[in-house]
């Protein structure tokens, strides 16, 4: 590490990847939405996270199957995670009086899902479009192994 | 056929199944993911004419949105870095301004455009919201990681901390209502939490299950044979340099 000691370095890494829920917030004007309807939804999109998360890993799992001769076991036990984690959760948001205005949990489940379409796209754009800034950087200028470090 | 199971089969399932074709495409799956996967995303594209009624239409028009934002940006950067140094996939002197141009075109959306195809317009306000905070974030991470943690560095840190603070330039030339700020960080806080869950138990339950499996069977050791086959190997990178092994 260049310089700086790694508490200090991991420190920065932490304020770097705060800097833009930090600055969503500061520049947002007008009035707050309620703290209790936040809640609700905070609830709802950690189970929609975890539900969709887990999906995709059992899709991951089962399609790189052919290089491991299609383990069963690890597949079943994500499955049983998924199930047990969706009932569990189905029934906390129940119980807890999570589900909103929605008829039911499950309905309140879908319309969480495509409320949460922008983040999950946003973040999907996200990604590449970062990476390829980065390699703006990295690859764009000549390199020459000579030549000292630059920033 | 009612509404819920023509949008499960027309969007649901096919959206399921492009995630999943997609995984076998990038691993070793077999030819028939080559037909199925761009046939079901197709299909979920079309669906605000095929399934017009559901709800769930509305994530696809504002996918159709995002492709519209995301094709001039993404094309843009990777002409732009492939119009550099790079020792593969070099495009001609044309590459850098056309990229540029791309990417002032997707700035320029991002700042005052709003599809009036996609019903809900809170939706696009909180994609374009996280969409820049995200890049704001990852790109100054990128930053850090890059100015503190390499040491010899010959490469240029400053496009990073650009994008980390042209975002929120965008961001605020755009406008963010107080309705839409709080929630999307929320929104991607609880997001993050599950899906960090979800991974935690997964890669839990792939370690178990990898711990309980038999050891392998010990290979014999290398006979005379294999040895001089790899002396001769080795010898041979060391003099050439491994020219020879591509």
């Amino acid at each position: 590490m260049a310089e700086v000691s790694r508490p200090v370095a991991l420190g920065a890494l932490i304020c770097a990847l705060l800097f833009g829920p930090a600055m969503m917030l500061l520049l947002a004007e007008g009035p707050m939405p309620e703290k209790e309807a936040m809640g609700v939804g905070l609830a709802n999109d950690v189970f929609v996270g975890y539900v969709l998360a887990s999906l995709g890993m059992i899709l991951l799992l089962v399609a790189y199957g052919d290089n491991r001769d299609r383990p069963a076991a690890p597949v079943f036990g994500l499955i049983m995670l998924l199930a047990g984690g969706f009932l569990v959760g189905l029934w906390l948001l129940q119980s807890a009086d999570f589900i909103g205005e929605s008829s039911s949990s499950l309905a309140r489940f879908f319309t969480e899902m495509i409320h949460l379409a922008p983040v999950g796209l946003g973040l999907a754009l996200a990604a590449p479009v970062s990476l390829l800034i980065a390699a703006v950087g990295l690859r764009t200028f000549a390199l020459d192994e000579a030549e000292p470090p630059r920033s | 056929m009612g509404p819920t199971l023509t949008a499960a089969l027309l969007l649901w399932l096919p959206a399921l199944l492009t995630v999943f074709g997609t995984f076998n495409l990038l691993g070793r799956g077999g030819p028939i993911w080559k037909v199925v996967t761009p046939l079901c995303g197709v299909l979920v594209l079309l669906a605000p004419l095929t399934v017009p009624d559901s709800n769930s239409t509305q994530a696809v028009e504002l996918l159709w949105g995002v492709l519209l934002i995301g094709a001039p940006l993404v094309f843009g950067l990777a002409l732009v870095v492939f119009s550099g140094d790079v020792p593969v996939g070099q495009v001609p002197v044309w590459g850098r301004p056309v990229g540029l141009v791309g990417i002032a075109a997707a700035c320029w959306l991002i700042v005052t455009w709003t599809p009036n195809f996609v019903a809900d317009v809170t939706l696009w306000d909180r994609f374009v919201l996280v969409l820049l905070g995200a890049c704001s974030s990852l790109c100054a991470s990128m930053y850090v990681l890059h100015r503190l943690f390499i040491q010899r560095r010959r490469s240029r840190s400053w496009p990073m901390l650009a994008g980390a603070l042209l975002a929120p330039v965008l961001l605020s030339l755009r406008g963010v209502g107080g309705e839409a700020g709080p929630p999307a960080v929320a929104e991607i806080a609880g997001l993050s939490v599950g899906a960090g869950f979800a991974l935690l138990l997964s890669v839990l339950v792939i370690w178990f299950y990898e711990r309980n499996l038999p050891e392998p069977e010990a290979l014999p050791p290398p006979s005379q044979d294999d040895l001089e086959r790899a002396a001769a190997i080795v010898a041979r990178r060391t003099q050439k340099g491994g020219e020879l092994d591509g």
